[in-house]
């Protein structure tokens, strides 16, 4: 079962053969375009609200009642699961339950002891748990040879590597030495060098470890923007990360998948009070939800990422902002 | 490839981890032609066992060069491990390819060789240098890149594969048993005993069959080495 979220579509998978290619059923419901995004029942057949467009998505990876031995210690134990193109999948359990395992399984380090494994070949960005301590490379230039690599052209990778670097506020380290550089800091390179591939499928064993608020959001943000295109598997012990960005939820336990569920995304929401003196203006923010509250005050319920564009234009439109608040 | 053969030597040259070897390199390559009059022949052989053992040196200082996570970008980055494993080879025949011009140019530059340099001697003396770093690269694989390299002892255990290597042909005179499991070990005296005579090649009898089991050792054990590298890497 796969499933694949898009920002104002929900879409579920549903398996009808036991083949490498599942049927994706989406599902648009007039409410949810409107912003109300809901999950999917995982089997929409049954729900019957299913109105049209069917497409297909292809099983990327496939195990079947797999187990990984290393020296004598089973690491992983009857696992068997799939994963769809463009699904986003967060692999929880404590430590030692076999999460990294999973991850390794999933991109091809690990091979398995007994049972089968189907993948399908890919460009994959791993980005581990623990950067690497002694890189003596400067970012930049670990950053360019890691992008050259990958067959990436000299021109366009430097644009990227600064622009990363911005976004990631690593611009004035990026002639020091990685050995040199923080463990934050290292644990941003690991993220940018994996983005910079413009993988398929992108593996992030703990992502957020060793980042503070602020790159955690920004983190956060970056896999959101690959989310649509991109598969993304990763292992988290960070609530933050599931309730942002992965609709899926494997949990791992002494290396058993104890669950694999669907749960709901909501986006966070802003509420926003405003006096309009124009009522065309309401046309223009039609992407928005809109409530009439009295003959010239209208409540916004605006997706946090999209605050401050609706600001501005309101703001633009001599509106007058009477209220800003979170949605709880 | 290319660039990870570049990420490759630029990293090992930063490493300082190449020092040792060059260094003990030279310094044989030097010391061999302290005195002028030198045999052309056994002076290049001599100087092909310091190739056999300056590249082992090499591969596993190269292959030893990451941490496990920065291999493991370098799997995904490169798409495949056996692409890796190839840079890896091919890095170290780029690294060691100064090595083998010095061990063949240096003798004819300061004029040391008591004989007159001819084309078949330098092309066999250049193809037993080929042979003995292939033989090297092979060893140090071995015992970096496989489950071999993951055991205490690598470094030990590789060293007595080329005393063993090199002393097969005494050790199987002093026991004819002895035949019987050396024939795993690199066939360096199959490739030296060409060699042997001064400045003249002994074309042997044997030197077609020789070449055919030189080749055949090589292309099996590097067949092996994949084997045996992707199931470590699994």
């Amino acid at each position: 079962m796969g499933f694949f979220q898009s920002k104002f579509r929900n879409l579920a998978l549903h398996k009808v053969s036991s083949t490498r290619i599942n049927v994706v059923l989406l599902k648009i419901e007039d409410e949810q375009i409107r912003g109300n995004d809901t999950l999917l029942d995982s089997n929409p057949i049954q729900s019957g609200k299913i109105k049209e467009k069917q497409r297909f998505y292809m099983d990327i990876f496939k195990a079947q009642k797999v187990c990984k031995e290393i020296a004598g210690v089973k690491v992983l134990q009857d696992i068997s699961f799939c994963i769809s193109q463009g699904e986003t999948i967060a692999i929880k359990g404590s430590n030692g339950s076999g999460k990294s395992s999973l991850i390794k399984l999933i991109g091809g380090i690990y091979e398995p002891s007994y049972g089968i494994v189907e993948r399908v070949k890919m460009n994959i960005g791993y980005v581990p748990e623990h950067f690497p301590e002694n890189i003596r490379f400067s970012i930049k230039d670990y950053l360019h040879l890691i992008a050259k690599i990958n067959g990436k052209l000299d021109q366009k990778v430097n644009t990227k590597i600064v622009s990363y670097a911005d976004i990631f506020a690593i611009k004035e380290f990026l002639h020091t030495p990685l050995r040199k550089c923080s463990k934050g800091t290292k644990q941003k390179v690991g993220i940018i060098q994996a983005l910079l591939m413009e993988p398929d499928l992108i593996l992030l064993d703990e992502p957020l470890t060793g980042l503070d608020q602020t790159t955690q959001s920004k983190v956060i943000k970056q896999l959101r923007a690959f989310a649509n295109i991109t598969t993304i598997v990763l292992t988290t012990h960070e609530q933050v990360l599931i309730n942002e960005l992965a609709p899926r939820i494997i949990e791992v336990d002494k290396g058993k998948i104890i669950s694999d569920s669907f749960v709901e995304i909501k986006e966070k929401l802003n509420i926003i009070k405003a006096k309009v003196p124009q009522n065309n203006l309401l046309q223009e923010l039609t992407f928005v939800e809109q409530k009439l509250l009295g003959e010239n005050t209208i409540e916004f319920k605006v997706p946090i990422t999209e605050s401050d564009k609706v600001l501005k234009i309101l703001l633009e439109r001599g509106c007058s902002i009477i209220e800003l608040k979170e949605m709880r | 490839m290319s660039s990870f053969v570049h990420y490759q030597i630029k990293n090992y040259l930063q490493s300082l981890k190449f020092v040792p070897p060059t260094f003990l390199f030279l310094l044989w390559i030097f010391i061999l032609y302290t005195y002028d009059h030198a045999p052309i022949l056994s002076s290049y052989g001599a100087s092909s066992i310091a190739i056999y053992l300056t590249t082992t040196w090499i591969s596993m200082t190269v292959f030893t060069l990451e941490e496990e996570q920065e291999k493991y970008i370098l799997f995904f980055q490169l798409g495949s491990k056996v692409k890796y494993l190839f840079g890896k080879w091919l890095s170290i025949i780029i690294i060691s390819l100064p090595l083998h011009a010095l061990a063949i140019f240096y003798p004819i530059m300061t004029g040391s060789f008591k004989g007159s340099l001819s084309l078949p001697l330098i092309l066999i003396s250049v193809c037993s240098h080929v042979i003995f770093s292939f033989f090297g690269i092979l060893i140090g694989t071995l015992f970096s890149a496989t489950k071999w390299g993951a055991k205490k002892y690598s470094w030990l255990s590789a060293v007595l594969v080329i005393v063993l290597s090199i002393s097969a042909k005494s050790l199987v005179e002093l026991a004819s048993i002895a035949k019987w499991f050396l024939w795993i070990f690199p066939p360096i005296f199959t490739v030296i005993r060409h060699m042997e005579e001064g400045d003249e090649i002994l074309f042997l009898e044997s030197l077609f069959t020789d070449s055919i089991i030189i080749l055949l050792y090589l292309i099996i054990s590097f067949a092996l080495l994949i084997i045996l590298f992707k199931r470590k890497e699994s």
